[in-house]
């Protein structure tokens, strides 16, 4: 993610977001990029506002774009009264959420989630899970990564599963399960990996 | 000591003092070597009747209120170092969770304070331990350090106290104050660092020392000033009196530290202040003086950067530092109208302030730094935009130095214009050097109190730029000293002027290669 992004240098390979190479043109990459990572580095010395309209005046957004889409996003998550607080003040849900607002301001081509529905109480993250959908129905390609396994089953088209740097599997949930086995992701990911016996690790730990 | 220990991580002299054994060690190593100074600065002025005549005063004032200016600089040091550590420095917020009582909490706090600070009463028992035994005030120096090591757990829990008590009051006056309250915050901590800096001025402390000593008598009723009310009784031999005061300063100390557990207990909140700027709606700036000479995003850093300055704890000895500069030149500079040599000297404290701010203009992002990565800037919009806020600060104090100073010295305008147009071309000139060195040597860790750059930086920097500084304004400052009339003036002023505008050209170029190659990859990727 970080190499699509432009923010590390590849070994060896290359390669292209919508055409271009994040390597020889990382802005124009992140222009048309939406990047929210695991961790949100925030500033914690702005508000949410300030922070989203830094970040807008960086992707060149107007005035009117600038304050109609973080007015949007502020009450779709609930954050309208927190919105002149310090990010010092921030719970983890709600800096989640301010980043997501920062990877979905300038309406992106491509998104890419690093678990970004860490923190997230039950409705963001169903407006989250909602927006991508649509999102991904309106030609946004979206790249998620995730560990929790009931969230990449409910909003992903397509799944690869990597382990050690390896990739395991690719697919629709129904191609997975043809090749796996298994009812769902879980227990799909757990056999590819070998590591579906964890009785004895859980009786371990209890004793 | 989780304080202590937890930045004592890395592999350098900084962590290395950390250390609390390391610490200890330091502590006998400077308490034999100042002694040996001591002793032998004794031994040779006490072959002298006329010195020991004139010493022998001195010392007693020294020995009589060792233990005041102790607990009065550790208490200034404590609140500074307090002042300026990171708001987000995490290592002891676990004690909030874990089941450590008030009481375990701030003897652990006042310990660790004692010991970290431990080198500044050393020193100075150290040096008088043999002065007192030269001159036979063995007993009084006794007396006062015994004292003194009360002083410094008087101090250790007056800050605890504080500490306790400000957290709450910061709670609710941020809630409720916003800018206002974050702006007096602002100004309440320059005033403290101005004031510290002011304390460490020979001509102050000298007068501090006189000052107690000819007034202990009414001043029997301030409790700080009774270890020295005991010193001073010890001196003129009565001993109960010295007893009495005694006995009353290690009850305050006693008292104190009861007190700091009752604050803690009762004041303290761990969870951070939730802090409201304002209640307005938002409402995007169109419009700002510096749009149409900074771009969008150039001007989004500028913003981010000038309120980074003001809101944060670790930026604020960096805010306060023109200040300092400001106020130490005022004192200095003469009165006697014309061209000083202080004025001229303006150059390189301007110069100088300009460097520091911008050399950690790059380091103070922090971890945060990933976000000028992850979005569309330019190399030149990074560039200008870290560069503008010191450059803008630089500005500001290079006007308020020369003309105050100007006005002080009764200076007529166009002296004071010929002093500015080099100054502020300076700054710039500065500015510019300070962010190489910043890009080239940045420090991203987030520990207490970091100093944004490498040891490196200030190392290289700090010299090379007094180089660079000499070499531009040297010609200007020949021109003005030389005597060689109004064309000399002129000329050397037109040399400098151009010295300055090549610097900043090639500089500006330095910079931009090496901002290159740092938002080539994010930092720590290696």
């Amino acid at each position: 993610m970080k190499i699509l992004m432009g923010l590390l240098r590849p070994d060896y390979g290359t390669v292209m977001v919508e055409g271009l190479d994040p390597v020889r043109d990382p802005i124009a990459v992140r222009q048309i990029v939406g990047y929210v990572p695991e961790v949100p580095r925030l500033y914690d010395y702005l508000t949410g506002i300030e922070y989203l309209d830094f970040v807008a005046d960086l992707y060149g957004l107007s005035p009117e774009v600038k304050k109609e889409r973080v007015d949007e996003f502020l009450t779709a998550f609930g954050l309208k009264d927190q919105g002149n607080d310090l990010l010092s003040g921030y719970s983890l849900g709600m800096r989640q959420k301010i980043a997501l607002t920062a990877g979905l301001i300038h309406r992106p081509k491509v998104l890419i989630l690093d678990e970004a529905l860490n923190g997230l109480d039950p409705r963001s993250a169903k407006i989250v899970k909602d927006t991508l959908l649509k999102l991904s129905s309106d030609g946004v390609t979206i790249l998620f990564s995730t560990h929790v396994l009931e969230i990449a089953e409910a909003i992903c088209r397509k799944v690869t599963i990597l382990d050690k740097g390896n990739i395991l599997a690719e697919g629709n949930m129904e191609e997975l399960r043809q090749r796996a086995g298994g009812l769902n992701l879980e227990s799909i990911f757990l056999n590819l990996t070998g590591s579906a016996d964890v009785k004895a690790i859980v009786e371990e730990l209890t004793a | 000591m989780a304080q202590l220990r937890a930045s004592a991580t890395g592999r350098n002299v900084r962590s290395f003092i950390r250390r609390p054994t390391a610490l200890v060690v330091l502590d006998i190593a400077l308490f034999a070597a100042a002694a040996v100074i001591s002793y032998i600065v004794g031994i040779t002025m006490s072959t002298d009747p006329t010195t020991v005549v004139a010493i022998r005063p001195l010392l007693s004032g020294a020995l009589v209120t060792l233990p005041a200016l102790i607990l009065g600089i550790i208490f200034v040091l404590g609140l500074v170092l307090e002042v300026s550590g990171g708001s987000q420095f995490a290592a002891s917020d676990a004690i909030n969770w874990l089941p450590v009582s008030a009481g375990e909490f701030v003897i652990g706090s006042v310990l660790t304070f004692a010991i970290y600070y431990s080198v500044v009463p050393v020193l100075f028992i150290s040096a008088t331990l043999p002065l007192a035994y030269i001159f036979g005030m063995i007993r009084s120096w006794e007396l006062g350090t015994v004292l003194s090591v009360f002083a410094i757990f008087i101090g250790a829990s007056v800050l605890e106290i504080i500490r306790a008590v400000l957290n709450r009051f910061s709670s609710s006056f941020y809630k409720k104050g916003g800018r206002g309250a974050i702006a007096t915050r602002a100004i309440f901590y320059v005033l403290l660092i101005l004031v510290f800096q002011v304390m460490f001025y020979p001509t102050f402390y000298t007068r501090i020392i006189g000052d107690i000593t000819s007034n202990l008598g009414p001043a029997w009723f301030i409790p700080i000033l009774w270890s020295s009310v005991s010193v001073s009784a010890l001196q003129g031999g009565n001993g109960l009196v010295s007893a009495s005061f005694a006995l009353l300063f290690v009850s305050l100390t006693g008292g104190l530290f009861f007190g700091a557990i009752f604050t803690r207990t009762r004041y303290w909140v761990p969870m951070p202040a939730s802090i409201r700027i304002s209640t307005s709606a938002y409402s995007p700036r169109g419009s700002s003086p510096l749009v149409g000479i900074l771009s969008p995003s150039q001007l989004a850093i500028t913003r981010k950067d000038l309120r980074g300055l003001v809101r944060r704890r670790e930026m604020m000895r960096f805010l306060s530092l023109p200040f300092v500069f400001l106020v130490t030149s005022v004192i200095g500079v003469s009165s006697g109208g014309g061209l000083g040599g202080f004025q001229f000297a303006g150059f390189f404290i301007v110069g100088l302030s300009s460097v520091i701010i911008s050399m950690a203009a790059i380091g103070s992002e922090g971890k945060a730094i990933a976000n000028l990565y992850q979005y569309p800037l330019s190399v030149r919009d990074f560039v200008v935009g870290k560069g503008a806020t010191p450059a803008i600060f630089g500005a500001l104090f290079a006007v308020a130095f020369f003309v105050i100073t100007g006005l002080i010295s009764r200076l007529g305008i166009p002296e004071v214009v010929m002093l500015l147009v080099p100054a502020l071309l300076l700054v710039f000139e500065m500015t510019l050097f300070g962010m190489y060195i910043g890009a080239r040597f940045p420090n991203f860790s987030e520990f207490s109190r970091s100093s944004f750059m490498s040891q490196s930086a200030g190392l290289i920097g700090v010299p090379l730029s007094f180089l660079l500084m000499a070499i531009s304004v040297g010609p200007f400052l020949f021109g003005q000293l030389s005597g060689s009339g109004t064309s000399g003036i002129f000329a050397g002023f037109g040399i400098t002027l151009a010295i300055i505008v090549i610097a900043i050209l090639v500089l500006y170029r330095m910079v931009s290669i090496q901002a290159r190659k740092l938002l080539s990859q994010l930092p720590g990727q290696d």
